[in-house]
């Protein structure tokens, strides 16, 4: 049975009226290590810069990759407090983002796929990401790092039964 | 859909006899295109003149033509119950399984070779990678058109398995029963042809001829000089002006009559057929397609046009689907050159049942974005002052102003033109700076959102909304923040009530 009655627009679910729930301390680390990583990274290229090329402007040259690089570095570390998720009856909801904040909203009768991924350290930490796929092709997908990898596994296993119960409501309404 | 013959595709069936010619054709043919920089060498330079230069492109011809023979000769492909089986290779063997409730579209082409010898290529997309995109090189004309019946009619047949269909769509289906028909005639394509893509084949120009310039440039000149010197030398002469204006309206009148010449060639016979939910078009001179593409698997409806096309009550109608993963290159979708109103709103009709959709009150985005979008013009300007600065030139520095004004032009050109409705189930945004396009997507085919606002758009409440199809992103940039918030939770609240399927 399909009904469509009439509905005020006070009466449709609001996502900015939701409590976000922040990821796990231990992603801090994860941040941390990958900061270093990039700052690592533009130093070294500084050094190799400052022994190879003998000419006097070359500082100009490492001065701005040594800012570009510490920048890339701290953002991430400001930033990742703001990353929040939520997962309502039915989409999902990531937000991110300190300068530019976006907010990421995808219904579960659009996914396509779940799928968990682990680099080592988060292996190590015992954390997951979890990636949420939807048809569209560019830039669709939704991560949501810094879970634990029990929460990570159960939300998949609620994602997939919720996707199943979707498709089929969906297949009962013809 | 009876046809005359019957055809038996349950066995496997082999590719027509007479598609060796097109193993042929097709070896010549990329031969050819590899090797023609060299050919055209030898032609020119008369200096590799040796036979076992000669006997190299021999041993080359002969390997393709006997890898594609036995390509030919071992592909077949049958349909069993619900599934196409295409079988192919010799050593290297490889089996495709395919259900036929997951292919997209059946499409007939033919190039040049395929017309003169009178079979069709059939390309079968299928949801998905474009991996498993399929390939029938060589069927006559009935057979591909019965073997395209029988691979699309199941999507027909059990509709249990398509998804949208509510009441509404099958009296629609019963109301579309007489085949309509659209046509183009010759002179809308001319017209069409006239106005359209000004930009890209000016593009495709200026990449052209800088190669031919170039390739000439290696035969006819010395290393030392350059046919740029030439041009320079000839324009510094007094006659400056004039070859400037020859020159200018030249290249406009080559663009336009290459234009013309690439439309006519492309979309010659244009013919669509709206039946039962399905739009099938046939057209093109040289290389023929017949493409079908069922209403509910359309994402995205666009239409464009520009002055002079406004004048002539002429659209270019764009219809997208699905765009693979993988190559970029190949945008699916079906392009209809020279509609009039009438004819663009039984389009819409069919895919969508529903009437085009009044764009009088509509949003717009906030004026804040002109300073943006200004601001950003800065940067070229200031640093082309800059670079005149260090080489001693200011006095040429007036140069900038007519171009900086003409991209404040664009730009507040852009910005009137740009208008957004958000009406019954379609997101509708008009937009462009000179051929304006209108593009309507259905709320139902949208994947994801997300709504964005920086700091510093926070206290005039601005923000900007991204929403994700299978054929493309559509951005709503700089619009009213609280606007876009009821905007995103209205989209959500349909999508999810509805569960109508995407595709």
């Amino acid at each position: 049975m399909f009904e469509n009655t009439l509905v005020e627009l006070d009466e449709i679910p609001q996502y900015q009226e939701i409590t976000f729930s922040g990821l796990h301390n231990n992603y801090k680390k994860i941040v941390v290590l990958n900061s270093l990583i990039t700052l690592l990274l533009g130093v070294g290229i500084c050094i190799v810069l400052f022994f190879l090329i003998d000419e006097i402007e070359k500082l100009f040259a490492i001065i701005s990759i040594l800012v570009i690089s510490a920048l890339l570095a701290l953002l991430p570390l400001i930033s990742y407090k703001k990353k929040k998720y939520a997962f309502r009856k039915h989409d999902v909801l990531f937000k991110k983002g300190l300068i530019f904040k976006t907010t990421h909203i995808s219904p579960y009768i659009r996914l396509q796929h779940v799928v968990i991924k682990q680099g080592w350290y988060a292996k190590k930490l015992g954390l997951a990401t979890l990636v949420m796929y939807t048809a569209a092709n560019n830039f669709s997908d939704i991560s949501i790092p810094g879970l634990t990898l029990e929460e990570a596994e159960r939300w998949k296993f609620f994602l997939m039964n919720r996707i199943q119960e979707l498709n089929d409501e969906s297949e009962n309404q013809l | 859909m009876s046809q005359k013959i019957s055809y038996n595709f349950s066995l496997p069936n082999k590719l027509d006899k007479k598609a060796l010619f097109l193993v042929l054709g097709t070896t010549l043919y990329t031969v050819a295109r590899a090797a023609w920089p060299i050919i055209a060498l030898m032609f020119v330079k008369r200096e590799f003149k040796s036979w076992y230069f000669f006997a190299v492109i021999g041993v080359i011809i002969l390997t393709t033509f006997v890898t594609k023979l036995i390509n030919y000769f071992y592909f077949s492909y049958q349909v069993v119950d619900d599934e196409l089986i295409i079988k192919k290779g010799w050593l290297n063997k490889s089996t495709t399984v395919v259900k036929l409730d997951k292919i997209h579209e059946v499409n007939l082409n033919q190039k040049f070779v395929h017309k003169i010898i009178g079979l069709y290529l059939v390309n079968i997309d299928t949801a998905g990678s474009s991996s498993t995109e399929i390939e029938i090189n060589g069927i006559d004309f009935q057979k591909a058109l019965a073997l395209k019946d029988v691979l699309t009619s199941s999507v027909e047949i059990n509709p249990e398995s398509r998804t949208i269909s509510s009441e509404e769509n099958d009296e629609a289906i019963i109301e579309d029963q007489s085949a309509d028909k659209i046509k183009i005639s010759l002179i809308s394509l001319i017209k069409i042809g006239l106005t359209r893509n000004y930009l890209q084949t000016f593009g495709l120009l200026i990449a052209f001829s800088f190669q031919i310039i170039d390739q000439l440039q290696d035969f006819f000149y010395k290393d030392d000089a350059s046919v740029y010197d030439d041009i320079f030398e000839a324009s510094y002469d007094e006659y400056l002006g004039l070859v400037g204006v020859v020159l200018f309206f030249g290249l406009i009148a080559v663009v336009v009559i290459f234009n013309l010449a690439r439309t006519l060639l492309t979309y010659y016979n244009y013919q669509i057929n709206l039946k039962d939910k399905h739009l099938t078009a046939s057209y093109g001179l040289t290389d023929s397609h017949i493409i079908s593409v069922p209403a509910n698997k359309v994402q995205m409806f666009q239409f464009q046009q520009n002055y002079f096309q406004k004048l002539m009550n002429l659209f270019e109608v764009k219809i997208k689907q699905v765009e693979s993963n993988e190559d970029n290159k190949k945008k699916k979708g079906l392009i209809i050159p020279g509609v009039n109103h009438l004819e663009l709103n039984t389009l819409f009709n069919v895919i969508f049942s529903n009437n085009l959709i009044d764009l009088k009150n509509g949003y717009k985005p906030h004026i804040r974005v002109l300073a943006i979008k200004i601001a950003i013009l800065c940067i070229p300007a200031i640093i082309s002052l800059i670079i005149l600065y260090f080489t001693d030139s200011l006095l040429f520095s007036w140069i900038i102003l007519p171009f900086f004004s003409l991209g404040c032009l664009l730009i507040y050109m852009g910005y009137k033109n740009e208008k957004m409705v958000f009406k019954d189930d379609f997101v509708i945004l008009k937009s462009g700076i000179w051929d304006i396009t209108t593009t309507y997507l259905p709320i139902d085919k949208i994947q994801k959102v997300s709504i964005s606002q920086s700091y510093f758009q926070e206290k005039r409440q601005i923000g900007s909304l991204n929403l994700y199809t299978a054929a493309g992103i559509i951005t709503l940039y700089y619009y009213d923040f609280n606007m876009l918030q009821r905007m995103v939770n209205e989209i959500l609240y349909k999508i999810e009530k509805n569960k109508h399927s995407w595709m």
